[in-house]
């Protein structure tokens, strides 16, 4: 009897937490469908539409995020600033742009490519998406670029995985990176920097070993030993990795001017806190890259560790630009976080499709889209003024960063120095910079190894 | 006539599930859209894959909790002649199929001679093998980016064809599987699962039987591996990690261990959990979890025991327990359960 009792009362706690899982938790709305066939709509203060031969009502946006995964932390900021933009220029789930109702489905990576393709599938069969824009990994926008590559009836945008060669040696048709960058390009600007005016000669590596790593890592490699620099040795480790103990030894072991460091996502609290327990700040200073401290991770990162490092991207969000610090304060207001890449990259990528909608006056076919962005424009977005180049990659400011206090006591990176309208292959010539071949774990640029 | 009229009434109502579940199979596709129909597929192949477990965990005894090792160098060999080279769809395959195999056959070599927990830890330790050259050798395997272009044959290029295919795959894989369990050694593997020392008192080489035992399994996990990259038409670690010879596993006993259409069937309820629940659900992991408890709680031989026993409780109250699938040697047979 009494074991009987037990079981039923085991069953009636199980049954309230499966209550409590289902119930949904704090972000909110994740799935939203199109409201189709705008009859009525009050727009929020755009032009009409002029009834052009491609003229559309509506857009799906398909948004893959890794919400759950080893980077579901950049995840979680990559929807809220998606939801800013819907809750700024619409009610949070549709906006209007030149008669067009533009809404958005999300769907899970959980940081896995092969995840990443059965999401990609069901935007693209079942929700019937005209845009994907393929998580954040450089993995699994490889996975879906290359499964949704072929197709002509869905566009791939990209504002956070930056595989180099989709706009460069291997271009993928109907992609280009709204809001987004090429992996190398800013570890291009950060290679020059170093060598002319960060005064470093020698440099070591640390980086995570897959195609991010490889081009970012590359990028700054080829830059740096172009400028003058020497590399003397690269060290890779797995991207999960969360146990840089063996990695702090080595790097110990080193006698550089600086290590260029890249852990992302989950890795990269850990490598800076190793980096400082094991006393390698003492001895070399580090050169982040874009995504190490990255706010997204800066904001759990003790001061101690971090304060003063230096680091590069395209996004600085103490920059005093004014597009920059209004996307701050209100990203700040809304969730009480200062805002990341990865908030102000899904922001600057609807901006760009907005814009670019008002520009062809509602009117809406993959070729139309490409040929406009890569026209004449200009987007004021939160990272600053963008352009896109003729290949669909951005030309915009690349800001060398030291991570500073604000007044408030927390942690943020300031511009140091910044390069304005850099494109993917600065500062190489384009046709030289084509001939060698894409950066991977063998090839980190010409002057190395 | 006579002799189906001689079956008893449990044997008749199986046959007719089967029928009925393969009829359903057949005309699925006319019904649903690529999205579940892809779903469907991957649950045939994930079904596959555990069916290959449980002959292992479930007939013999012996979990191993790192098949996804020859799964995945059945994958990566088909993936590497497709992304690295010109080969062809006959010679992917082939080199898929001739890696697999000589993966589970290294894996038997290891693990032939132990068993129980140390068993269950050396299965561990040779999936996190093949995980750590899959992300290291960048350029065989293309480490955490996986291999791309990787293409099906032009003739089952569309899902509704590969779906077929792979029904197909299935079906008759699942009938070898029935014919490896009702055969001697199929006995003798069950007999591992009692006892392994009065096996060998009884004259049987309990290492060479369990060697024989992962090739055997291995061979099914290798078309399951071959059906599998061919679906996503990609490969990467992630198909090899921990969680990809776990969850399996759990499907196994999610479904009753011991049982041939457990596995699939566990293999249904988790494929759809995973991609259908969790558009709705974003905690769908915690709901999953919540399932198992219940299970090992209440239904400790899965779905397929735990409705096998209702059915001998309420309905063919007559047949006994030589009708219900064998159950692994540490539990009490459920109608014998005390309260």
């Amino acid at each position: 009897m009494l074991i009987r009792a037990r079981k039923w009362l085991v069953f009636a706690a199980v049954l309230t937490l499966i209550a409590a899982a289902c119930g949904g938790d704090d972000s909110g709305d994740t799935d939203t469908t199109a409201t189709t066939a705008g009859t009525t709509e009050t727009t929020a203060g755009t032009t009409e539409t002029t009834a052009g031969p491609n003229a559309i009502e509506s857009l799906k946006v398909g948004v893959l995020l890794p919400l759950t995964g080893f980077v579901a932390g950049p995840g979680e900021d990559s929807e809220q600033g998606l939801q800013l933009f819907f809750d700024q220029f619409g009610d949070g789930t549709t906006v209007e742009a030149a008669g067009v109702s533009i809404t958005f489905v999300l769907e899970d990576t959980a940081s896995d490519p092969a995840v990443a393709l059965t999401s990609a599938t069901k935007l693209v069969e079942v929700d019937d998406v005209d845009i994907v824009i393929p998580g954040i990994l450089a993995s699994t926008g490889g996975a879906v670029g290359d499964a949704l590559g072929d197709r002509t009836d869905v566009l791939l945008l990209s504002p956070y995985s930056c595989n180099d060669d989709f706009t460069q040696r291997a271009p993928l048709d109907g992609y280009a990176r709204p809001g987004g960058w090429a992996c190398s390009q800013s570890s291009h600007a950060f290679g020059k920097w170093a060598a002319e005016e960060g005064g470093y000669t020698t440099v070591a590596t640390a980086c995570a070993d897959y195609t991010f790593g490889y081009e970012h890592c590359g990028g700054f490699a080829d830059a740096f030993t172009a400028s003058g620099g020497t590399i003397t040795e690269q060290i890779w480790f797995p991207p999960p990795n969360q146990d840089f103990g063996t990695y702090a030894t080595q790097m110990n072991g080193l006698d550089v001017d600086g290590i260029m460091a890249l852990a992302v996502g989950g890795g990269a609290i850990p490598f800076v806190t190793a980096y400082s327990d094991f006393g390698v700040d003492q001895k070399t200073p580090m050169l982040a890259g874009a995504v190490t401290t990255d706010q997204s991770v800066l904001r759990g990162m003790d001061p101690d560790t971090v304060l003063g490092t230096i680091s590069h991207g395209h996004w600085a969000e103490g920059a005093d630009v004014p597009e920059t610090q209004k996307f701050v304060a209100d990203f700040e207001a809304a969730t009480g976080k200062i805002a990341s890449y990865y908030a102000a990259a899904n922001y600057a990528a609807m901006q760009w499709i907005v814009a670019i909608l008002e520009e062809t006056g509602g009117q809406f076919t993959p070729d139309l889209f490409l040929d406009t962005m890569k026209g004449d424009m200009t987007v004021n977005t939160p990272f600053g003024p963008q352009q896109i180049d003729d290949e669909g990659s951005p030309i915009l400011n690349i800001y060398i960063r030291q991570v500073e206090e604000r007044a408030d006591g927390k942690l943020w990176n300031v511009p140091i120095f910044t390069y304005e309208a850099v494109d993917q292959y600065w500062p190489f010539d384009r046709d030289t910079y084509l001939q060698q071949p894409s950066y991977t774990k063998d090839f980190q640029g010409n002057g190395v190894g | 006539m006579k002799a189906l009229r001689s079956l008893s009434l449990t044997r008749r109502v199986q046959i007719g599930l089967l029928l009925a579940a393969i009829a359903a199979g057949l005309i699925a596709p006319l019904f649903v859209d690529t999205f579940i129909l892809r779903l469907l597929t991957l649950a045939l192949v994930s079904g596959l894959f555990a069916m290959s477990i449980d002959l292992m965990a479930g007939y013999a005894g012996l979990v191993t909790i790192g098949h996804a090792g020859v799964l995945g160098t059945a994958m990566y060999g088909v993936g590497y002649v497709a992304a690295k080279t010109d080969g062809g769809i006959g010679l992917q395959i082939l080199v898929g199929f001739v890696a697999g195999m000589a993966a589970a056959a290294v894996f038997g070599l290891m693990a032939m001679r132990s068993t129980g927990v140390y068993f269950i830890m050396i299965t561990i330790a040779q999936g996190m093998i093949i995980w750590g050259l899959a992300s290291l050798l960048v350029n065989v395997t293309g480490a955490e980016n996986g291999l791309l272009g990787i293409r099906r044959p032009i003739l089952v290029d569309s899902p509704f064809r590969y779906y077929y295919l792979s029904l197909a795959v299935v079906l008759i894989c699942s009938l070898l599987l029935l014919i490896v369990v009702r055969s001697p050694f199929g006995y003798s593997l069950k007999g591992l699962r009692e006892s392994e020392t009065r096996v060998r008192m009884l004259g049987h080489n309990s290492a060479f039987l369990k060697f024989y035992m992962f090739l055997v399994s291995g061979f099914f996990a290798t078309i399951a591996g071959i059906l599998l990259v061919y679906l996503n038409e990609f490969v990467s670690p992630s198909d090899v990690i921990l969680g990809a010879s776990a969850i399996p596993v759990l499907m196994a006993i999610l479904g009753g261990i011991g049982t041939l259409v457990g596995p699939m069937i566990g293999a249904f309820v988790i494929v759809f959990l995973r991609n259908w629940v969790s558009i709705e659900l974003e905690r769908w992991p915690t709901l999953m979890g919540l399932i198992f408890i219940l299970v090992v709680l209440f239904a400790r031989d899965g779905l397929v025991g735990g409705i096998s026993a209702w059915w001998y409780r309420r309905i063919d109250k007559g047949s006994g327990p030589s009708q219900v699938s064998q159950k692994p040697g540490l539990q009490e047979p459920v109608l014998a359960e005390p309260g």
